[in-house]
């Protein structure tokens, strides 16, 4: 009877022990997710980022093009986000072989009441440029956030974004337009390519707008000529 | 000292033949790299095949039934199928496919009155010499040639082409007179989204997508509200504190009905008895009760999973010499030794409550998991608990499947 | 055991929310992710699309949010498709009513002429699509369509083939009409992809031996 009473406590002790060895791993567990929690984000591209391209951006397509890029801060990216943006986008076309004036800012060609309804009614600009001059305007806006906090604590934080990109010629004409919606999630987890797969649909699509830009502007300005001798 | 560059010149030395010798294996490997994937790709591409066949069947069904609405011709007209094409990336058995189960619609539905025509010179190659040069040609992209060849004067083609379009699957039909300007006489384009599920109409009966949608709901809930399940579970125990005996886990066969309170299945409410048995070990009987409720959705899906909420109540007795570890009380040695029969008639009857998940396909199959108190168990030396915390104890674990008739 | 159900019950609402989600953070990204092509929609475009799916909001608040995003698998993954071709091929049916669009407003007298439809673009596979689409959305707006192609002797050909393409379309729609591959009540739609780098196409109308680009 002695025997099992000891057995018995001896059993109650190592099961009280390994109650608390579990519940303070559990806690320290609980903690170090807590500090990494949020850290890792996922990717979702929705639509516009995964449509297939066909040019590279590595390879130098717009080596005759004169770009001015517009980057509009918004609610999405605040004024030093943007500049940040469009620093990048710029190196990305001078890559390209363009060369690349930043401008903070709506682009004046934007306004609907500037802007001529063709290139036909553009005033013809006074000597040939040797490039072509585009007006790429570039503004992020938020279209959902989520966010799961416990105890103030946000675990999860869930946005959707949307980036519209107009691209202009010299008069205003608008050439391309396009808007690319993507998804980003932070949380905790375990994998994490979202940097390196955004950029590279980013950077793969806004290159393939510029190159369509400026095929677009030619044909115009061929249209034009033909119009001309016409 | 001398050493270093004598080194140096051994090592790029090495580095060249290595690189020399690695040339042909690196050729080697890339070939089996493009030759791999080359075959993943031909994998993928039969795959897609599989998938979007029963879509394009779909929409050649729908443009058929469409004729049979509203004909193109107002009489029974000869028409030439002059073309079948099937999405880029996909092969020439998918559009024989095309041809072949449209055949068979226009061979089944004359009121549609295109009538499928034999045309050999028309998809021939043709050579037509004349004042205006020599035109090398398909015999139906030149109706003069081939009216001199005695074809299908002023009779009709119908060309047919399905593209996948993003999400989307579309089929292009037109019907182009074959005299020499080749007018398009009609043209439709229809288009399938690809989570659209296909509405499987009968080759030999048409019917519009509404009807055929409709007899398919019917028939996934023609089955009715009730249904006789048929399950079998495992309850496990774990050992009490004074023991380190585990009890046997208990394994049942059950079966009774089961009532849907909806017509979607939301709400269910079942009742089922039970027996267990393993040889030398245990018999058992239970009645039991449930109430499910669905939270993957409002309504039950006809084509996906469900996963259900359930609590319920059980009256279980159970007997045999593995029981002993389930009875309350613990014997002593003595007490056993007075009554040796004791061991074969060692009984536990008890009642319990459960709450579980279940997750159910196509109201046919399920499988559980529950968590079980047992009242008369609380604060027990010699049956564990599961999951110990302040409010409950569970002391059993169960897990079914469910197979539903 | 205790601690992990805790955390479970924590991360309960989380885990049931991803039940549907095409991305979560836990498991390693799915490929068929990059298969999806998904748009944010209202709560009441979503009732409509997929009726039941969306609970109906109760009359005394019942603290949920809801949203709704559809997400539409491509059919073919990217990769099975040469990506200039899957660009082209996966707005077809935009393209082609753009280019339709484009002869009504070009050519105000559109209905009254007899349209041909030539697409110039390396694969022929992809040029019988683009031409099928095209013809097809004229039709749909009431233009007279014929599958008939015009023709050109072949001294004309070899000198186009030679031609710079910014000289060569006006040259072709010029002999087309002077040699009658173009009638007088006939017109010419012609789809043309510049260059291979674009995802593009571009429109042009010959009309009376008259060459401009539209689109």
């Amino acid at each position: 009877m002695g025997a099992q009473v000891q057995r018995a406590r001896e059993t109650q002790v190592k099961t009280y022990a390994q109650g608390w060895a579990t519940r303070l791993v559990g806690l320290a567990l609980l903690l170090s997710g807590g500090a990494t929690t949020g850290c890792i984000a996922v990717y979702q591209p929705m639509s516009g980022l995964h449509r297939a391209i066909a040019v590279d951006p590595g390879y130098a397509h717009l080596a005759d093009l004169d770009l001015t890029l517009h980057c509009v801060p918004g609610d999405h990216l605040d004024r030093g986000e943007t500049r940040a943006l469009c620093r990048k986008v710029s190196r990305l076309f001078e890559n390209q072989g363009a060369e690349v004036r930043m401008v903070l800012g709506r682009s004046p060609l934007a306004d609907p009441d500037d802007a001529p309804e063709s290139p036909a009614t553009a005033a013809a600009p006074e000597k040939p440029t040797p490039k072509t001059a585009l007006h790429v305007s570039l503004s992020s806006r938020l279209v959902h956030q989520e966010e799961i906090s416990i105890f103030g604590w946000s675990i999860v934080t869930d946005y959707t974004f949307a980036q519209d990109i107009t691209i202009r010629d010299e008069s205003g004409f608008l050439l391309v337009k396009d808007t690319l919606t993507g998804r980003m999630m932070m949380r905790l987890g375990v994998f994490e390519d979202a940097k390196d797969e955004f950029t590279r649909d980013y950077y793969g699509q806004i290159s393939q707008l510029a190159f369509n830009a400026k095929i677009r502007r030619q044909v115009l300005r061929e249209s034009q000529a033909q119009a001309g001798t016409n | 000292m001398a050493v270093g560059p004598m080194k140096r010149s051994t090592l790029i030395g090495w580095c060249l033949a290595w690189g020399i010798l690695s040339m042909p294996l690196g050729a080697a490997s890339a070939d089996e790299r493009a030759r791999d994937q080359a075959i993943a790709l031909e994998d993928l591409r039969r795959k897609i095949a599989g998938q979007v066949q029963l879509s394009a069947y779909n929409l050649l069904d729908e443009l058929v039934y469409q004729w049979t609405q509203s004909p193109p011709f107002g009489q029974p007209t000869p028409v030439i199928i002059a073309g079948v094409t099937a999405p880029v990336g996909l092969g020439a058995g998918f559009e024989s496919l095309l041809e072949n189960h449209l055949s068979g619609l226009l061979v089944a539905h004359p009121g549609s009155n295109v009538i499928l025509s034999h045309c050999p010179s028309c998809n021939a190659v043709v050579m037509h010499s004349g004042p205006k040069g020599t035109v090398v040609s398909r015999g139906l992209d030149n109706p003069e040639a081939l009216a001199k060849l005695g074809g299908p004067g002023g009779r009709y083609g119908l060309y047919l082409d399905v593209a996948a379009e993003g999400a989307w699957l579309v089929l292009r039909a037109r019907i182009t007179q074959l005299t020499p300007d080749l007018p398009i006489v009609w043209s439709r384009t229809l288009t399938q989204s690809v989570g659209t599920p296909s509405l499987l109409r009968q080759q030999t009966a048409l019917k519009s997508a509404e009807d055929a949608r409709r007899e398919y709901l019917d028939l996934l809930n023609d089955r009715g509200p009730f249904t006789v399940p048929i399950r079998f579970a495992v309850r496990a125990y774990e050992a009490g504190d004074s023991t380190s005996v585990t009890p046997v886990p208990l394994i049942w066969l059950q079966t009774g009905f089961e009532l849907a309170l909806g017509q979607a299945r939301a709400w269910t409410a079942s009742g089922m008895l039970g027996y267990a048995w393993l040889p030398e070990a245990y018999d058992g009987l239970m009645v039991q009760s449930r109430m499910s409720r669905l939270i993957s959705g409002n309504s039950h899906s006809l084509t996906g999973p469900d996963i259900y909420l359930f609590l319920g109540g059980a009256l279980v007795t159970v007997y045999g010499p593995a029981i002993a570890p389930l009875r309350n009380d613990l014997q002593t040695i003595d007490q056993i030794l007075r009554d040796p029969e004791s061991a074969e008639s060692t009984r536990a009857t008890f009642g319990a409550w459960h709450i579980g998940l279940e997750y159910r396909v196509g109201n046919r199959i399920g499988a559980s998991v529950f968590l079980e108190n047992m009242p008369s168990y609380n604060g027990s030396d010699t049956i564990g608990v599961f999951f110990e915390n302040e409010w409950i104890d569970f002391h059993s674990l169960g897990m079914e499947v469910t197979f539903c008739f | 055991m205790e601690f992990w159900l805790y955390v479970l019950l924590m991360y309960m609402p989380s885990l049931i929310e991803t039940a549907r989600d095409p991305m979560n953070g836990y498991v390693a990204p799915n490929a068929t992710l990059r298969t999806l092509d998904c748009e944010p929609i209202s709560t009441e475009g979503a009732r409509r699309i997929a009726p039941g799916r969306v609970s109906d909001a109760h009359a005394r608040s019942d603290f949920l949010n809801r949203r709704a995003v559809v997400c539409r698998e491509r059919l073919m993954p990217l990769g099975v498709r040469r990506p200039q071709d899957d660009a082209l091929l996966s707005n077809l049916r935009g393209m082609a009513r753009d280019m339709a669009g484009a002869v009504a407003e070009a050519a105000p007298k559109a209905s009254g002429r007899t349209w041909l439809v030539e697409v110039f673009h390396p694969d022929a596979a992809l040029s019988y699509k683009i031409g099928f689409a095209v013809k097809n959305a004229l039709l749909e707006r009431g233009v007279r369509v014929t599958d008939r192609a015009p023709s050109l002797a072949a001294g004309d050909v070899e000198v186009l083939g030679v031609t710079p393409q910014n000289k060569a379309y006006p040259l072709a729609c010029t002999r087309y009409a002077a040699g009658g591959g173009l009638g007088p009540n006939d017109a010419l739609l012609a789809v043309v992809l510049r260059d291979p780098r674009a995802t593009i196409m571009h429109a042009g109308v010959c009309v009376d031996g008259q060459w401009r680009w539209v689109r």
